[in-house]
């Protein structure tokens, strides 16, 4: 069976002309994929983890989802994090049971382009869609990226290469790359900026200064950057985590978002930050609509109270606040700080995911659920902010998250 | 009144209920009865203190690094942390003295419209900052650190007095829209970013911005009176002689936003 316009549920690109062959209900060929998506879909049935476990012993179930239930409702503050490689459905029933539980819910932007959310709420954003890039940005500039490598298809599809109605292909834009290095990203770039570590908040300060008119000198590099930003017709920064995870952080962010307010003033520009997990964008969307707050929100006081740096996952397991968590589509195990996780370690905690995990090796409650974006279907928010519906290609026993933690919320209710 | 903490956990406490202002008119009984929250849970006051009346107007407290909220809003009295002390300490205060002989965490004095704050140890983070998503941070009131303060000190600071006689963090004075900082330690990278009114006094070097213009050596009068005023207080502030009478460099800055704030250098 051929299924078409699947949508990718890799990363924030969420490319929606994938072409999917299934036989006996396994994949066998993937078509229009970047090398990663690939591999994602023919390999999904993969180190799956076989079956709902409790302290290591294979159970049923429902008795996983019970025992998970009891540890949540007995905890004083218990935490949930994850949510960004799941879909929107699943993070709303989430999101219900943290306000049941009166828990701390965070999503992974927390530790990626949480600050871009925390520059937006200082600054502003002006923004677009990847659809009006294509078809009307002259001037493309990866700030602090590396697409070539993380976000594949993102050249092909959406910036330089493809045919717009305005942009008829590469020859037509200017693509700029600035960054600490040259990554495989500044081989397709018209011009390499090349800028020293930890200093992207100064350089983006000296341009602010130096378009505004309180400042007559800049390095030759900036000052070509700054005038080729002027005088393009459309122009657009994507940026990723060498802005929001150097040192400055938000304020890097910040400092980007009103370089692009400020260039509003000569033309047409918008910035866009290259999230990474597919649906991280939806997580904060969904919790956004939901709580009032795109992240780091916390019900113990029977209402949404949202404090990046308190009631943010890391923190929170850093400081062991929490006395047990619920890990949904997500492996903190394998990147959060050594003190963060080892307290995961400490207290019960309970993963949903598909697969085997660091994180899965250190839980006291396993429930293997169904992948999102192949074996169940839901919504998910690409990087620009547009919802695509993911497909459900492949049959499974499985619940999807949304049905685990539906049950899960009926039990707390009983 | 004393509140010895029973506190075993990590747990956080929130405990907005601890401020003079909501102790005043109630009996011992009704005090004990005050709704806190330990994690999700809601308790009395006295399921996680040992309450006792030792006569006294003034609210001490044992050390107790998890509870939050402590003069949350107060408008008068005194409370004294006889040890350390959690996240948002006098946070929106109107009035009245916090003093902590430990440190505290994050947020302390966070967007406070009056009264005092000394702190004998270190300060965390956003030391009368503002909250994400606010227009601004203190506005009015003086806190005194003696020991090291974190990053964003004074972050969107509107009015109001902050000393600290160690180190700060990086990006003090952020988004800064007036008031006064004065860091007598090392200070952190990025000072008075985006600062738009406002002023910085150092008395040891700064790595400054580029986007901070070098303007003059003076002796501003502002601060020969200011200084004279700050000595007033009761909190021992190492101001000498010198530092009243002394030059001072003038930067003004951050170029890139309003940059009519002033990052002032003592040279001696």
């Amino acid at each position: 069976m051929i299924h078409e316009n699947v949508v990718c549920p890799f990363c924030g690109c969420l490319c929606d002309d994938i072409v999917v062959t299934t036989e006996d209900n396994q994949i066998t060929d993937v078509k229009n994929a970047c090398a990663i998506s690939k591999s994602k879909f023919l390999n999904h049935h993969v180190n799956m983890l076989e079956s709902a476990l409790v302290d290591g012993k294979e159970v049923s179930m429902d008795e996983a989802v019970d025992r998970a239930t009891e540890i949540l409702s007995s905890a004083d503050n218990p935490l949930i994090y994850g949510l960004s490689s799941t879909e929107c459905e699943a993070q709303r029933h989430a999101i219900h049971l943290a306000e049941l539980l009166g828990a701390t819910i965070d999503q992974t932007a927390s530790v990626c382009h949480g600050p871009t959310i925390l520059g937006t709420q200082d600054a502003g954003c002006v923004k677009c869609t990847l659809g009006e890039v294509k078809n009307r940005a002259d001037l493309i500039i990866y700030w602090g990226c590396n697409p070539a490598e993380a976000h594949i298809r993102h050249f092909r599809r959406y910036s330089v290469f493809p045919e717009g109605l305005f942009r008829k292909g590469r020859n037509e834009r200017e693509v700029v790359v600035v960054d600490v290095r040259a990554t495989a990203s500044a081989r397709i770039a018209t011009t390499f900026v090349k800028t020293e570590p930890g200093t992207d908040f100064e350089n983006i300060s000296l341009m602010r200064a130096y378009l505004k008119g309180k400042r007559d000198s800049l390095p030759d590099e900036l000052r070509d950057l700054v005038e080729k930003m002027k005088t393009c017709t459309f122009g657009i920064i994507f940026f990723g985590l060498g802005l929001t995870m150097s040192k400055g952080k938000h304020l890097n962010v910040d400092a980007a978002l009103r370089l692009v307010r400020d260039l509003n003033e000569f033309t047409k520009f918008s910035i866009t930050p290259m999230r990474g997990h597919y649906n991280v964008t939806g997580a904060g969307s969904t919790m956004a609509w939901v709580t009032g707050y795109p992240f780091s929100v916390n019900f113990a006081l029977g209402y949404p109270l949202s404090n990046p740096g308190e009631f943010s996952a890391v923190d929170v397991l850093a400081r062991k606040e929490c006395d047990a968590a619920l890990i949904i589509a997500s492996d903190p195990a394998a990147n959060f700080p050594a003190e963060a996780w080892k307290h995961l370690a400490d207290i019960p905690t309970i993963v949903m995911d598909p697969k085997v995990s660091l994180t899965t090796r250190i839980a006291k409650v396993s429930i293997p659920v169904a992948t999102a974006g192949i074996e169940a279907e839901g919504t998910a928010y690409r990087m620009d902010g547009i919802p695509l519906r993911l497909k459900k290609i492949v049959q499974t026993s499985r619940p999807s998250d949304a049905a685990v933690l539906t049950k899960m919320i009926e039990k707390v209710r009983a | 009144m004393f509140l010895n903490p029973l506190l075993k956990t990590a747990i956080p406490v929130t405990a907005p209920c601890i401020a003079p202002d909501c102790f005043s008119g109630k009996s011992v009984k009704e005090i004990k009865a005050l709704t806190v929250y330990y994690g999700n849970k809601e308790k009395h006051l006295q399921d996680l203190f040992d309450i006792k009346d030792d006569g006294q107007d003034v609210i001490t407290l044992g050390s107790v690094p998890t509870v939050k909220y402590i003069g949350k809003g107060m408008t008068a009295g005194s409370i004294v942390v006889k040890g350390d002390a959690g996240m948002h300490l006098g946070a929106e205060m109107k009035g009245g003295r916090i003093t902590v002989e430990g440190s505290v965490s994050d947020w302390a004095g966070a967007e406070m419209k009056g009264g005092e704050i000394f702190i004998a140890g270190n300060a965390g983070h956003c030391l009368g900052g503002a909250y994400r998503g606010s227009k601004s941070g203190m506005n009015k009131g003086l806190i005194v650190v003696k020991g090291n303060a974190g990053t964003e000190v004074g972050g969107l600071m509107k009015k109001g007095i902050i000393v600290v006689e160690g180190t700060l963090g990086d990006a003090a004075g952020c988004n800064m829209k007036g008031g006064t900082l004065i860091c007598y330690g090392r200070p952190g990278d990025r000072l008075g970013a985006f600062m738009q009114r406002g002023s910085i006094v150092l008395y040891e070097s700064p790595y400054l911005l580029p986007t901070f213009t070098y303007n003059a050596v003076y002796n501003p009068t502002w601060l020969r009176v200011f200084l004279r005023e700050l000595a007033k207080t009761p909190y021992k502030i190492p101001i000498t002689q010198g530092h009243i009478e002394g030059a001072y460099r003038r930067y003004n800055g951050d170029i890139s936003e309003l940059g009519k704030g002033e990052i002032l250098v003592f040279q001696g």
